[in-house]
């Protein structure tokens, strides 16, 4: 079991959070691509098995587990979409109120 | 076909209500329409108790998971219930034509009543858990729209919605009952769950399974204390109220614990819970009901006090309680929806429906006066109406000398006290408006308005004139038969002498007489309206979210960081509750070499991108991060996804860069104390946690074995990856590139579409490469998609290559030059044909009788590798659908 896996995902996690609480919203773009390699080092870390092999029918075994890499590849192209949409509405508070705050949030409503 | 050809008179009926709502008048429509669930009704006949009609779905996975069947079957009780829903149906459907004739939107009323109808009669002849939990959601939803048909109406949405949260928790407790009793017997099929009963009954989660079921029937039956949302739904048309509320919606929360009796009843706990609530509810809605002056809330409260009673018999086990049970449910049926349906009738004629302001209004309408006086006789339990042979039995049961002591006293009792209330609740409307003084004026109304009310009366008189009809002794025998589970005989002679219930019907008489008495001079609903019992829990509920939301908004003052501060930090102490020791079972280590150096490189890099503050470092610092992940993947071994994460970090960092200048940015101070401490919470959190649930592995595991046998050998795929996101969880797929094609899509709805776009002049060598890179990344999109069967890369990731490809068009030439370069490239038509052409590949197998998102071949004659397969059509719609939702993203970026 390699030590640098959790190592490595808490470490993403924790500067993710960091990210997150910033006061300029773009950190928060910052934060959300932190936290989705966190959790997809996460999932595939969690397949039943360690292999040496790529997961075809074929190859020999021990191969890596496909399932995680499954859920995995639905969750990059979500979370690429989910960013794409953040970045657009960065851009909207850019061109309608300037440099965003989200201390200020409230005041956009008006 | 089977039983399924009930429904397709009722779906016929939908259809034409949607088509020709609004361009005929109502009145036609109904003439139309009325006799679809008619016909039903007839093809009901057609088949023999005991028929199945089943489809099993496709198995969802190996052993544990098994087979989902969604069937229908007909027994006994489902054929009383199904005749009752569809007959009255038929009727209303026609009422609803008159009174509704000057509605413009009555088409929409009819289809929600057809709709309605045909959940009910679904839900009656459910062969399986499945279908019966779907219909009896479908019932839920569609009682709410129809309670809230008048959606302007402020009282009518409120109403609406207080039935929809009552009973939506009710149908969430009894999906869990549901799924329990299937795990516990390990049948989804009603037949085979029902004949496990005894396993049911002593498994120790007997009692939870118990409770979970009751709060759906409770919840649904408007038992107390959950009772007060069916008087709050008179605020539906009168229509909706005459069948949900008399025939149907209110009487499932009975057919379900009918239904599950075999299963569930027959115990302490069912006997003391339903007699108990039963008990109340019947007094606490005959009490009620004499202190309403609108009819419609009398109406409602006596028919609390009615499935009060229906819940009652229902925890009782004896033959007499289920006889009286049946017979009680069809008389009330007759007798609520023809008052339900006169209520309506007045309501028009007279223009009002307090009590207060009507009367004498025999003289106006003497036909609807004689049948008024007739279903009241029915509702207070008077010969020869079929009420009075429902009350007999009632009566009967409550003093069978087979229940306990204690009760032997306090049921006939509290039986009688109620009898005595409803012949007062009778009397005062019957009196109050056909009776007295000519209070307000009323018009002549058409036969046909009132006709359909008359029709459920003159059946429940029936018995007068047919003394013990055989078919309909089976029928009602039949039904409560099947509910008890043993055998009920039913007689339905009106005289069987002098007997305790009829000595009990006796004293309610007499006591009842002096209730009206007592009413006459306007005493008895002054003190019912002044005290009314068995609200108070709901006050409590009220207030208990009262307090709620003024927590909430103490809480929720705008600042966005505070409540994403709560969010982490509670979640950070949801996670340190979960606890593990098995750290040490693991060997640890560093693992190989390069796995080693990809994790210092994503943690080095993410640590950069996090801490520089500049925009662009940070985000390129991002991107390295990115790709470490990929390499991590890529030593697992996954190939795939290290292809697709590539692409995807790739394509997120065109895009920033794209936007980078137009957001106009000046970095803000970084803000240290509370991000910093949770921070470091998380990070220890996620990395002890991870470590803990990293340190069970090996494990087995059980989707793994069945995936990688079923690839090759029934999707026709090597690569196990693929199969899994194009066959196995093809519908998540669906789900997937909708998500990315909206946003792609939505994106470009959101920004200000500005200034024509001008085209940069660019060096040679640069528009040289923008020529040769769009067809290059063609080809490579071609044979990703053809071999996506059996190598790394798939639809997405050809999609992606494609629209990076015109990336560099736009780098070069200026925003929007691709889009005019190339004919083809109409974004949103490419997303609409994608997800079409996906759509189309869910839905092919069913064509061969197969289940949807079967695998399927239809040429494979190529060479090796090559096939015309579904899986081929699915990576196809995914390659439009990401194209066309990428260069949306791309286009809204570079639009200056």
């Amino acid at each position: 079991m390699n030590v640098l896996t959790p190592v490595t995902i808490g470490l993403l996690l924790g500067l993710g959070v960091h990210q997150i609480l910033q006061r300029d919203p773009l950190r928060l773009f910052v934060g959300f691509i932190l936290w989705s390699n966190a959790l997809n080092l996460f999932l595939l870390a969690m397949g039943s098995r360690t292999g040496q092999f790529a997961p075809y029918s074929g190859n020999p075994a021990p191969t890596s587990d496909p399932v995680p890499q499954a859920l995995i590849l639905t969750a990059i192209v979500i979370s690429l979409g989910g960013l794409m949409f953040l970045l657009t509405l960065l851009r909207r508070l850019a061109d309608r109120h300037g440099q965003g705050d989200l201390d200020k949030a409230q005041d956009l409503r008006r | 076909m089977g039983l399924t050809l009930l429904f397709v008179p009722l779906l016929g009926a939908i259809l034409l209500s949607v088509i020709l709502g609004g361009r005929i008048r109502a009145r036609t429509l109904g003439w139309i329409l009325a006799p679809a669930p008619l016909l039903s009704v007839g093809l009901l006949s057609l088949f023999p108790d005991g028929a199945l009609t089943a489809a099993v779905w496709t198995p969802v996975g190996p052993p544990p998971f098994g087979n989902i069947p969604f069937g229908f079957a007909l027994d006994g009780l489902s054929r009383l219930f199904a005749i009752l829903i569809l007959g009255i149906g038929g009727l209303v459907v026609f009422y609803t034509g008159y009174y509704f004739d000057e509605e413009p939107d009555s088409g929409r009323f009819f289809a929600l009543l057809i709709s309605f109808m045909t959940a009910m009669t679904g839900l009656v002849l459910a062969g399986d858990v499945v279908s019966l939990f779907v219909c009896w959601e479908a019932t839920t939803v569609l009682s709410f729209l129809l309670v809230g048909f008048h959606g302007r109406n402020d009282a009518a949405r409120r109403a609406s919605l207080r039935a929809l949260i009552v009973t939506g928790i009710g149908g969430i407790a009894l999906l869990i009952g549901l799924i329990g009793l299937a795990s516990v017997t390990g049948h989804w099929d009603l037949p085979g769950l029902l004949a496990q009963g005894h396993a049911i009954k002593a498994h120790a989660s007997y009692p939870i399974l118990f409770t979970l079921v009751g709060l759906g029937a409770l919840t649904k039956s408007a038992q107390i204390p959950f009772h007060r949302w069916l008087p709050g739904a008179m605020a539906a048309p009168t229509p909706a109220s005459a069948y949900l509320h008399s025939a149907t919606m209110v009487k499932a929360g009975v057919f379900l614990l009918m239904r599950l009796h075999p299963a569930l009843g027959g115990t302490d706990l069912w006997f003391w819970t339903l007699s108990g609530i039963g008990l109340a509810t019947l007094l606490g809605g005959a009490w009620r009901g004499v202190g309403e002056t609108d009819i419609k809330a009398l109406l409602a409260q006596s028919t609390v006090a009615q499935l009060g009673a229906l819940v009652m018999l229902a925890g009782q086990d004896t033959p007499a309680a289920f006889k009286a049970l049946v017979l009680g449910v069809t008389a009330h049926a007759l007798y609520k929806s023809s008052l339900f349906m006169i209520a309506g009738v007045v309501d028009h004629a007279a223009g009002t429906r307090d009590l207060s302001r009507l009367g004498g209004l025999k003289h106006a309408l003497p036909g609807l006066a004689a049948v008024g006086f007739l279903a009241c006789l029915s509702l207070a339990g008077f010969p020869p109406m079929l009420g009075f042979l429902a009350k007999e039995t009632l009566f009967a049961s409550v003093s069978h000398p087979s229940l306990p002591r204690f009760v032997g006293g306090v049921f006939p009792l509290a039986a009688v006290g109620a009898g005595a209330l409803l012949i007062a609740q009778a009397g005062r409307l019957y009196l109050g408006v056909f009776e007295g003084p000519e209070r307000s004026r009323a018009h002549r109304v058409s036969i046909f308005f009132w006709g359909p009310a008359a029709l459920p009366t003159a059946a429940s008189t029936a018995l007068a004139f047919f003394p013990e009809p055989r078919w309909l002794a089976d029928l009602f025998a039949r039904a409560a038969t099947a509910a008890l589970g043993s055998s009920v005989k039913v007689s339905l002679a009106l005289w069987t002498g002098l007997t305790v219930p009829l000595l009990l019907s006796f004293i309610a008489v007499g006591a009842g007489l002096a209730l009206s008495a007592l009413e006459r001079v306007g005493l008895l609903s002054r003190w019912a309206g002044r005290f009314r019992w068995g609200d108070s829990v709901e006050h409590g509920v009220v207030l208990l979210f009262q307090r709620t939301a003024s927590v909430a908004t103490a809480l929720q003052g705008g600042r966005i960081r505070f409540y994403l501060s709560i969010v982490f930090a509670s979640t950070l102490a949801l996670l340190l509750l979960a606890t593990g020791n098995n750290f040490c079972q693991a060997r640890w280590n560093f693992g190989g070499q390069w796995p080693a150096v990809a994790a210092m490189g994503v943690t080095l890099a993410g640590a950069w991108g996090a801490v520089l503050l500049r925009d662009l470092g940070a985000i390129m610092s991002l991107g390295i991060s990115g790709l470490g992940v990929a390499s991590l993947m890529a030593l697992e071994p996954a190939p795939d996804v290290a292809l697709v994460q590539i692409l995807a970090d790739v394509l997120m960092l065109v895009l920033f860069l794209a936007a980078l200048p137009k957001l106009r940015r000046t970095c803000l101070p970084v803000s240290r104390s509370v991000p910093t401490l949770l921070g470091i919470g998380w990070g220890l959190a996620g990395a002890v946690l991870s470590a803990w649930a990293l340190a069970g592995r090996p494990r087995l595991s059980r989707i793994e074995p069945f995936v990688s046998a079923q690839s090759k050998m029934s999707a026709g795929a090597s690569d196990i990856v693929g199969a899994l996101v194009v066959e196995f969880r093809g519908f998540d797929t669906l789900v997937e590139i909708t998500v990315f094609a909206l946003a792609g899509l939505a994106a470009w709805a959101l920004i200000d579409k500005r200034a024509p776009l001008i085209r940069q002049a660019s060096s040679p060598l640069l528009a040289a490469a923008a020529r040769l890179i769009p067809p290059l990344t063609l080809v490579f999109a071609f044979v990703q998609i053809l071999f996506g069967h059996d190598r790394p890369g798939d639809g997405f990731t050809a999609g992606v290559t494609v629209a990076l490809g015109l990336a560099i068009v736009d780098g070069v030439h200026g925003a929007g030059e691709s889009e005019r370069r190339f004919r083809w490239l109409k974004p949103d038509r490419l997303v609409a044909l994608g997800i079409l052409l996906v759509l189309l590949r869910l839905g092919w197998p069913l064509l061969n009788n197969g289940a949807p998102l079967a695998p399927f071949v239809l040429w494979s004659g190529g060479p090796k590798g090559l096939a015309l397969s579904g899986g081929l059509f699915f990576e196809i719609g995914i390659f439009l659908s990401v194209l066309g939702g990428a260069a949306r993203m791309l286009r809204t970026q570079g639009e200056p």
